[in-house]
């Protein structure tokens, strides 16, 4: 489950439990959720194996780690049969990550889970910079100025398909840019195969929804 | 059935059109919404035959949205039916995210088969423009669990103890896209070349 799913639910918790006089739990809980923000949309997964804290946390003196885990302990017992798998097991993985640190001060290790964050954001955009750099941006606009003018037409647009998919000066990288922008929003991260098959929908779309339309005069098979 | 067999002198197809304009009905209802199936039934044809607008609902997968297709182009080739009415768009339903999230990727690639299907409409009949578009996502409508509750029984958007999601702010953005669609919205004859 995504991160910013995730919180929707932790959000409204915190709102419960504001009301219920735990105004100090749910205003960490707010900041954790706040924490969080720069990874909206990575998994919970990835988010739980990514922002653990890295140095050892003061001892609790107020709302301790132990106060939040044994508070998600409680939503656990009232959602468990009726929240989604994934919403239920996102939500196990969080509680077991939380139980070493039990004794620990909730606001410092929300603190500690931010710079975990900002630490591994850093790294991905001096990342992402150095790969923005070799992407080749008049190759993708000549592509997607090509497939776009040819999808109407098989006999025109196949060879560009299989140009695009044999030419080596396109990489993964250039390929899920080139799917962002003929077919749908495609995450960088999206494996060439996966970019060639995006691409290769809207000629394909075009072509079904043509044969249709000629076979059944436009009648609708719903 | 007198309609089907020739036996009655009036057009069955506009029997719904007749009663909407009555008097009676003109002055007790300021608007009439008709929810009607997808199939073009003689029902679905007196509904359009009756309306201003129409407005797409649909499930944005793979083959919903082809069938989005094949519906827009029944609309073109019975135009004569109804040439001054007028297509809102096309609004998702049942999405598995709320309103402010991003569609999910299945959800996306139905979008482009509904895209692509219109497309292909305007060119097959040759048209001026496409007949409609998708409207914001930002108005698709999500699966809800108080509005599946409420179907069949009674109305979801009235219903005072929906929990979770707030449904009716759900259909209020939509109602604000329909009133900004229908402003642009283009009558089916003035689409077509003569």
């Amino acid at each position: 489950m995504k991160v910013k799913e995730f919180v929707c639910v932790l959000r409204e918790y915190a709102r419960v439990i504001d009301a219920h006089g735990g105004n100090d739990l749910a205003a960490v809980m707010d900041q954790l959720i706040e924490a969080w923000s720069p990874a909206m949309t990575w998994s919970m997964k990835n988010l739980l194996g990514r922002s653990g804290p890295r140095a050892p946390l003061p001892e609790a003196e107020g709302v301790s780690v132990r106060d939040f885990r044994e508070a998600l302990v409680r939503l656990q017992h009232v959602v468990g049969s009726i929240a989604k798998k994934g919403f239920n097991d996102d939500l196990a993985a969080l509680i077991n990550s939380l139980e070493p640190h039990d004794k620990k001060d909730l606001a410092a290790f929300v603190v500690a889970c931010q710079q975990a964050l900002e630490r591994v954001n850093a790294s991905k955009t001096k990342a992402d910079k150095s790969s923005n750099t070799s992407i080749d941006e008049a190759l993708i606009r000549q592509y997607v100025e090509r497939l776009q003018a040819t999808h109407k037409d098989s006999a025109q647009f196949v060879p560009v398909y299989e140009e695009l998919q044999a030419n080596k000066r396109i990489k993964q990288a250039e390929l899920a840019k080139i799917a962002s922008l003929v077919a749908y929003e495609t995450a960088a991260g999206t494996s060439r195969k996966e970019a060639l098959r995006r691409i290769w929908l809207i000629h394909d779309n075009y072509a079904t929804a043509a044969a249709k339309s000629k076979f059944s005069s436009g009648k609708s098979a719903a | 059935l007198s309609g089907l067999s020739g036996d009655s002198k009036s057009d069955i197809r506009y029997h719904l059109a007749d009663i909407l304009l009555s008097d009676e009905v003109q002055r007790r209802y300021d608007r009439i919404i008709i929810d009607a199936p997808p199939r073009l039934t003689t029902a679905h044809v007196q509904a359009l035959s009756a309306s201003t607008h129409v407005l797409i609902p649909t499930v944005l997968d793979q083959l919903s949205g082809e069938a989005v297709g094949s519906f827009v182009d029944q609309l073109v080739i019975n135009a004569k039916l109804w040439p001054h009415l007028k297509v809102l768009g096309v609004v998702g339903s049942m999405t598995e995210l709320g309103q402010e999230q991003p569609l999910r990727d299945y959800e996306q690639e139905g979008l482009l088969a509904i895209r692509q299907a219109l497309e292909q409409n305007k060119d097959a009949h040759d048209l001026r423009a496409p007949v409609t578009a998708p409207l914001s996502r930002s108005c698709f409508i999500p699966d809800v669990a108080d509005l599946g509750r409420a179907a069949g029984n009674r109305i979801g958007y009235l219903n005072p103890v929906a929990s979770g999601r707030p449904i009716r702010e759900m259909f209020d953005a939509l109602g604000a896209e329909v009133v900004r669609a229908a402003e642009t919205a283009i009558e089916l004859k003035d689409l077509i070349r003569s």
